[in-house]
């Protein structure tokens, strides 16, 4: 931050300066006011009316009653309100949440074993590393709906890869996507599929700013390859811990192509996720006010875990 | 590595890339199979054995795709989108960028705020209004629904200041003192130092690296510890020793010979791209001012 008395000084300087620097640009000098503003102005204009338009919009839609073409009314926070007492969206919100759960307790330790295999004594060419990152990586840059597709070829009854597999050792073939009790467990799966490679190179990023002297130096002293992790590594690891936990949570609550095209949501609701309800409730039945109330609350959760997560990461690196 | 005992290394070596490569079969699996599916008539697909690969290469289901849909099309629709809403988010956002990271003007706080609390909504908020605003502007089954309303992502304005606070100072005002404006510095001096960064190195990890900066030095712009980097990075346009030359260059011009322990270390936070981004933009509005231990 530049303080207002340099700012004076610096245009005192230009007009005074030898050789006669032209004072007159079309876009302004630096410390002239015009030049920020027009750099910032096409952003700006497409931000206002696409992103903060629609954001204001859609909390005065949440606080009205607004169902198809009827002209809405201000009905304060019965929206909300009626959130509570709905099955379907309590329902959802507990499957949100198991996958949420299924994703910071065993997507994330599992990216993080991968990480430190990777990155330990176990892979000892650099090519063998880059060739299982790239390999690992490979899920996520894939379509949402390219994954769906693939594992309704994986998970079917009859015909599914996965079942073929389990027939020929000897295994019970599954109902993997239409028994009530399966169908969960497929999305966890898929959902590992899909992003325990960019969560382990997440990892590996964090371990490569972990100074190998920290390491050394711990063997020096008598620690073994437990001790080691324990102590030094994953302390040291924390912040990448928090950032991988934190974008999982997240992700876990916006989750909508996979179980809408593999399951779509079903067998009886066992994997309606909280984005298909509100796509439901504002695009079959129309009731935007109250898929607007939807919305925004699981923006509040996904605000509220991550403030959670923020001040328990707080408190334990005291 | 250090403890001794070659044989019991070489069988752990042997037991963890096995893991590690039934890790990667379970991953490369469904592509193979969904490939492989392509190739086979559909009651093949669903026939009782069940093949991974095909009898023989069934070229039909290609024929239906390129002879008898418009896949041509809808190829060129996705191309199309894609690049435009690409050629405008990066220039818009570079635009905005620079204005962050090299000007000095009023309401550039609140401006920069309100662009991170924007971060942490769900797009699926804004699905509803947003669909009767272009129903309104008579826009639905147009191109422009699909490039304009997405091409300003605040995490692009964020991305690029990060790398623009590397690039010194100097460079711009030796621009100004030979006459050039701001509109001319910014597309012969900003737009072509932007467009080499990333060069080389690994590009995934490297991109991932420097996001993770924001968590593993705890150096937004809150904090007040900067550490130095500990190699040169592959996006640094220059090396510290070459700006300290340059500052001395035009002191008449309003170098900020004053500022420079300042400025120098403004060159080593802001050399890692995404730094601001996410995590540190949360911390920053929740917590203010933190330190990583």
């Amino acid at each position: 931050m530049q303080p207002q008395v340099d700012e004076a000084q610096q245009s005192g300087a230009s007009k005074t300066a030898p050789g006669g620097i032209a004072p007159k640009r079309p876009w302004g000098g630096r410390r002239s006011t015009a030049a920020p503003y027009l750099f910032l102005l096409p952003f700006f204009a497409i931000y206002c009316t696409f992103l903060l338009y629609p954001t204001f919009s859609a909390l005065w839609l949440s606080f009205q009653e607004a169902v198809a073409l009827d002209t809405p009314s201000f009905t304060g926070l019965d929206n909300y309100v009626r959130l509570l007492d709905d099955e379907r969206y309590l329902h959802a919100l507990r499957n949100t949440t198991v996958y949420a759960l299924a994703s910071v307790f065993i997507l994330s330790p599992l990216a993080l074993a991968v990480a430190l295999a990777i990155r330990s004594f176990l892979v000892p060419s650099a090519n063998l590393k880059s060739f299982y990152r790239i390999s690992l990586f490979m899920p996520f840059i894939t379509s949402f709906v390219v994954i769906a597709l693939m594992f309704s070829l994986v998970f079917n009854k009859d015909f599914g890869l996965l079942n073929s597999f389990f027939r020929s050792v000897g295994l019970p073939r599954l109902n993997w996507l239409r028994s009530e009790q399966l169908a969960m467990v497929s999305i966890v799966l898929v959902g590992i599929w899909t992003y325990l490679g960019v969560n382990s190179l997440y990892f590996l990023a964090g371990l490569q700013n972990i100074p190998h002297e920290l390491n050394e130096a711990a063997a020096i002293d008598g620690a073994n390859r437990r001790k080691t992790f324990f102590y030094v590594t994953l302390p040291l690891l924390r912040p990448t811990i928090l950032f991988v936990v934190i974008q999982a949570t997240i992700f876990s609550y916006q989750l909508f192509e996979i179980p809408f095209l593999l399951t779509n949501g079903g067998p009886s609701d066992a994997t309606l996720f909280l984005s298909q309800y509100l796509y439901e409730v504002g695009f079959s039945q129309f009731d935007r006010g109250y898929a607007a109330a939807i919305g925004y609350s699981m923006a509040l959760i996904s605000i509220l875990l991550t403030v959670i997560q923020l001040l328990l990461y707080r408190r334990f690196n005291r | 590595m250090i403890t001794g005992n070659r044989v019991s290394t070489r069988l752990w070596q042997v037991v963890g890339n096995a893991v590690l490569l039934v890790v990667i079969f379970l991953t490369v699996m469904p592509y193979v199979y969904m490939v492989s599916a392509s190739f086979k008539p559909g009651d093949e697909l669903f026939s009782i054995p069940v093949k991974i690969f095909p009898d023989s290469l069934y070229w039909g289901n290609y024929d239906l795709l390129f002879g008898k849909t418009n896949f041509v099309r809808w190829f060129f629709n996705s191309v199309f989108i894609g690049v435009s809403r690409m050629v405008l988010a990066v220039v818009i956002s570079l635009m905005a960028g620079y204005a962050f990271a090299k000007f000095d003007f009023r309401f550039k706080n609140p401006l920069f705020l309100l662009l991170l609390a924007t971060l942490t909504l769900p797009i699926y908020v804004l699905i509803v209004p947003l669909y009767s605003m272009m129903v309104a502007f008579g826009w639905t089954d147009h191109y422009i629904a699909l490039i304009l309303p997405l091409a300003a992502q605040a995490i692009g304005v964020f991305l690029s200041r990060q790398y623009l606070l590397s690039i010194p100072d100097e460079i711009l005002d030796s621009a100004r003192v030979d006459g050039a404006g701001e509109w001319g510095i910014f597309w012969r001096i900003i737009v072509p130092l932007s467009a080499g960064y990333r060069r080389d190195g690994d590009p995934v990890l490297y991109c991932l690296l420097e996001r993770l900066h924001l968590a593993a030095r705890g150096a937004d712009q809150g904090s007040d510890v900067h550490r130095l980097p500990r190699a040169p990075y592959p996006g640094r346009p220059l090396q510290p020793g070459v700006r300290g030359r340059h500052g001395r260059l035009v002191p008449e011009h309003g170098a900020h010979h004053d500022h420079l322990p300042d400025h120098a270390a403004a060159l080593y936070r802001g050399n890692h791209p995404g730094r601001g981004q996410g995590l540190a933009v949360l911390r920053t509005l929740l917590i203010g001012e933190d330190r990583y231990g």
